[in-house]
């Protein structure tokens, strides 16, 4: 069954490469769009010193000369993150639109019908990633203050409640995924998509078992870039090393889509979908 | 030394115990000494001889005490002062008014949190019998002083404050004199926040740190030690209470203790150990210390004990059973000897036999007694932060400034806390490298780093070091002239002096001051005196004043020497203008650094508030950097120090990274919203 969908995921990275090239190529060129200014006001703060290598010390010593350029530079990153989120809901819609039904749609289809509502259903799912955060840390620190065991609060606090707090936000997040889906699939509203991915995404154990699957590479892929740096150095072939493996995890990216996409419409039969959703 | 001068008058109940108990001797009592050497190393103005019981259930030490004292002054004296450190821990003490009872970030809100320490009894012993060795028994008569103890505050008038005692003699002990009393006493062990007292385990198991816990007689500083005008006509008492931010003063001398406890308890205390008995469910132990200034012990049945010799030392490491794993033991073990080897390198012989290390838990962690140390450490805590490795060197390195230097703590803390971490830190990073303190791949944090960032990012220019450690305006300016800014003081003029003289200077003023209580005087004399200079301008800014150092280059140029033809080899002028920022000032260097990789060193005394440098050569100016050595620890801001022709601007190298870091972040933020 599992493999079923995951063939359709890398039937769909392979059907349309370039969906996977979009997400890299936005990813990289706002990377590289904000790069240039925040090194610039680096360089007015600091750089006039000349140190080529930064320790401890001159680290230490960077905050204070920084705190001119700082209100540019933190803006700069508020700016750049605001994009990220909305370029994020943006291809949460564009994405599962693209690969429905055998990919007869265009991305941009998606991001034209859906991108309000797919804007409306992050806000939403903030809403329980916040308080599971906010619980989690609640309950650790009373349990950090009032365990008296070392032991136990140490496998309590460093090991047991990150993990529960990793496996919630999971669980949050690939709801948000089906609801996505379940938004493009059944143009239905924000909170009917979100009770259908409830149904789809937590009661059905294929869909965690896929979401576990594609979790491993994608986690690896994103960690490998810095990986890489730390053990070969900087350098022009590590960089273009290091793009090969983003836009390797662009395509997970589209693959765990694809593979979603396949079950959820397993589940509820195309062609109820695709006569509700007829356009 | 005063124990055997007084063969015959042991308290009773020691004399029962010797005939009475089945004795199980560890060792011949006699096969055992507390020191390297067969006479006394110190001066020996008192000895204890203490005889108590563990309650745990009450967690009370209750028991007897002689206490023999001798006038080393040369007027008599009529009123003896105690510390009665313990009481610290009752409502209304100076401490807890000053602390809110928190210390260090503990504390402790139960009822049953507080300690305190009873004097049921105090009198005047008998005089002994027998050949005294030349020692002049107290002339005065036996008598009962219970109704003469009073409490006194000299440091704050709080009434409430009943950690110094003062008793009147009847009869005053003449110069030379030696008097014994006995001391019937019950201490209450707080639950531990401040060092001292009483926790449980997870398992509810009782854990004693029994430290500060009897009735301790004060330093009488007689004309001449310390501060005290050679020409005064009586000598004084110096006795400070129990405050939130002060340690301890005391007097050397001998200790033999004897203490019983529920047998299951595994025991470790200060000095060696010369007995050991088991009868009834009750264990008896009986130490010996010679030459030390306190004594303590740690009682608690789930130690996982270890033991090690380096040279003549013993090493006795008492683990907790959650950080009973073989890195642990090796961390800290491997951790003491480094101490050790370079502590009878740099400073002098440890003349101690036995080093015991103790887990203790919370409050009760990292700190120091004589030949008893408590450490630091944290259950899977990681190789690469290496808190036990330095909380044990500097717990180690006390043994030196307040065991054997022995300094006033409560007056001038920076002499013990201050110098150790100056030592503390070289330590560190002589035995673990670059990352000593933090091993993190690309941004190492070394152990003079470590003590130079707690100084200079944190107000560097509040508080200075003599002050007393009570009278510190902010509490956190007793922690900052304590320890961060002395180490890093000390690092500075090492810088200044070189490492060879520092040296010599750690090794003269051990080997003239042990045992007899330095004060911060008695160190600038020995390192002026090993060094050949006059370093008041340099005692006057950083160790009694709050002098802040920082250069800064403010421009830098060159230009072409338009006098020499072109049809010769291009000549440069130089100008470079050196701001010093604040009123701080030690000599330096700064550095001309050239296009071809060459550089010229310009020596400047570093006074002027404003100096322009100019000199010529032939080669193209690069950047100009004062302290390129990086010798001046002290000086606040480093990143100014440096000034290129050419700012270096983040490369492709450093824009390729960001954006990665960027894309990674942007993968990261699409897959979770
Ligand atoms: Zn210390």
């Amino acid at each position: 069954m599992i493999f079923t969908y995951l063939k359709a995921g890398i039937d769909a990275m392979r059907a349309q490469p370039w969906l996977a090239v979009l997400l890299f190529s936005v990813h990289a060129v706002l990377g590289y769009s904000i790069a240039t200014p925040i090194g610039g006001a680096l360089k007015t703060s600091f750089a006039a010193s000349g140190f080529e290598e930064i320790d401890i010390a001159l680290l230490a010593d960077i905050p204070e000369a920084l705190l001119g350029a700082f209100a540019s530079v933190f803006g700069l990153l508020m700016i750049a993150t605001l994009v990220l989120f909305v370029w994020s809901s943006a291809a949460g819609v564009g994405l599962p639109q693209a690969l429905r039904q055998g990919g007869v749609r265009s991305f941009w289809s998606g991001v034209d019908r859906y991108f309000w509502r797919g804007v409306g259903l992050t806000g939403l799912f903030l809403i329980p990633m916040g308080i599971w955060t906010a619980a989690v840390a609640v309950l650790a620190f009373i349990l950090g203050v009032t365990l008296s065991s070392e032991v136990t609060r140490f496998w309590a606090v460093l090991v047991a409640f990150p993990t529960l707090w990793l496996t919630g936000m999971a669980a949050i997040d690939l709801t948000l995924d089906y609801a996505r889906i379940a938004l493009v699939s059944s143009d239905s509203g924000v909170v009917e998509s979100a009770k259908m991915g409830l149904r789809h995404g937590l009661r059905r154990g294929a869909a965690q078992a896929v979401y576990l699957v594609w979790f491993v590479p994608s986690l690896l892929l994103l960690v490998l870039p810095t990986e890489l740096e730390m053990f070969i150095g900087a350098s022009i072939g590590v960089f273009l090393l290091q793009q090969l493996v983003l836009l390797g995890r662009s395509f997970v990216s589209v693959g765990w889509i694809g593979s979603q996409v396949a079950l959820f419409e397993d589940a509820d039969g195309p062609e109820t979908i695709a006569e509700a959703t007829a356009v | 030394m005063f124990y055997s001068f007084f063969p015959g008058a042991r308290p009773l109940r020691l004399a029962l115990f010797a005939v009475g108990a089945l004795v199980l001797s560890v060792a011949p009592a006699s096969a055992q000494r507390s020191t390297t050497s067969s006479e006394p190393l110190s001066e020996r103005r008192v000895a204890y001889q203490i005889d108590v019981t563990l309650d745990p259930e009450a967690r009370t030490v209750s028991g007897s005490q002689r206490l023999t004292w001798r006038n080393p002054g040369n007027s008599p004296v009529d009123e003896l002062q105690f510390h009665l450190y313990l009481n610290a821990f009752s409502p209304g003490s100076t401490f807890q008014v000053e602390s809110g009872g928190e210390h260090r970030g503990n504390s402790d809100s139960r009822d049953d949190r507080w300690g305190g320490i009873t004097v049921e009894r105090l009198a005047v012993a008998g005089r002994p019998e027998g050949d005294l060795g030349g020692v002049l028994p107290y002339s005065g008569q036996p008598v009962d002083l219970t109704p003469n103890m009073r409490f006194i505050q000299p440091d704050d008038n709080n009434r409430d404050d009943r950690t110094v005692m003062a008793v009147r003699l009847p009869n005053p002990v003449l110069p030379g004199e030696t008097i014994a009393l006995d001391i019937d006493f019950e201490s209450r062990m707080p639950r531990v926040v401040a060092r001292t007292g009483f926790a449980e385990d997870a398992q509810g198991n009782p854990f004693f740190m029994v430290a500060q816990w009897f009735p301790k007689i004060a330093v009488y500083e007689i004309p001449g030690q310390r501060y005290v005008p050679a020409d005064a006509p009586t000598g004084q008492w110096n006795a400070h209470q129990f405050h939130a931010n002060s340690e301890f003063y005391a007097d050397f001398g001998t200790y033999d203790v004897t203490m019983r406890v529920p047998e299951f308890f595994v025991v470790g205390a200060s000095g060696v150990r010369v007995q050991e008995t088991t009868e009834d469910g009750i264990k008896t132990l009986r130490y010996r210390a010679d030459d030390v200034h306190d004594f303590a012990w740690t009682a608690y049945e789930e130690y996982r004990v270890h033991e090690a010799t380096w040279r003549h030392v013993e090493l006795r490491l008492l683990l907790r059973p959650a950080h009973d794993t073989e890195t642990q033991v090796r961390r800290h073990m491997d951790s003491a000897i480094a101490a050790l080897e370079r502590f009878d390198d740099w400073v002098g012989e440890y003349p101690y036999t036995t080093l015991t290390i103790v887990d203790a838990p919370g409050g009760a962690s990292g700190m120091e007694y004589p030949t008893l140390i408590t450490g630091l450490t944290l259950y899977m805590g990681p190789s690469w932060i290496r808190v036990a490795e330095m909380v044990t060197i500097h717990e180690f390195g006390h043994q030196y400034f307040y065991g054997l230097l022995a300094s006033n703590e409560f007056e001038e803390a920076w002499l013990d806390e201050g110098m150790n971490s100056y030592v503390e830190s070289k330590i560190m990073d002589d035995a673990y490298g670059e990352g000593a303190f933090l091993d993190i791949p690309g941004l190492p944090v070394s152990g003079r780093h470590m003590q130079r960032l707690a100084y200079v990012k944190q107000n560097p220019s509040s508080g200075n070091l003599t002050t007393r450690s009570w009278e510190y305006q902010f509490g956190a300016d007793y922690a900052k002239n304590s320890y961060a800014k002395p180490a890093t003081v000390m690092n500075t003029l090492e810088g200044y002096l070189g490492w060879e003289t520092m040296r010599t200077f750690l090794r003269t003023y051990y080997s003239e001051w042990r045992f007899r209580h330095p004060t911060t005087r008695d160190l600038q004399d020995v390192v002026e005196a090993v060094s050949g200079q006059d370093l008041d301008w340099f005692f006057q800014q950083y160790v009694y004043g709050s002098a802040v150092l920082d250069y800064r280059i403010d421009a830098i140029s060159y230009s072409r020497d338009r006098s020499i033809p072109d049809s010769l080899d291009a000549r440069y002028d130089y100008r470079v203008v050196v701001e010093r920022v604040f009123d701080g000032t030690m000599p330096t260097v700064l550095r001309l650094e050239f296009a071809d990789g060459t550089g010229r060193d310009i020596p400047w005394d570093g006074k002027d508030r404003w100096k322009e440098f100019t000199a010529s050569g032939d080669e193209r100016l690069s950047a100009a950097f004062v302290d390129p050595e990086g010798l001046l620890w002290l000086e606040v801001d480093r990143l100014n120090n440096r000034r290129a022709i050419q700012p270096v601007s983040p490369g492709p190298t450093e824009r390729r990274k960001f954006a990665v870091r960027f894309q990674q972040l942007a993968l990261l933020i699409s897959a979770l919203f």
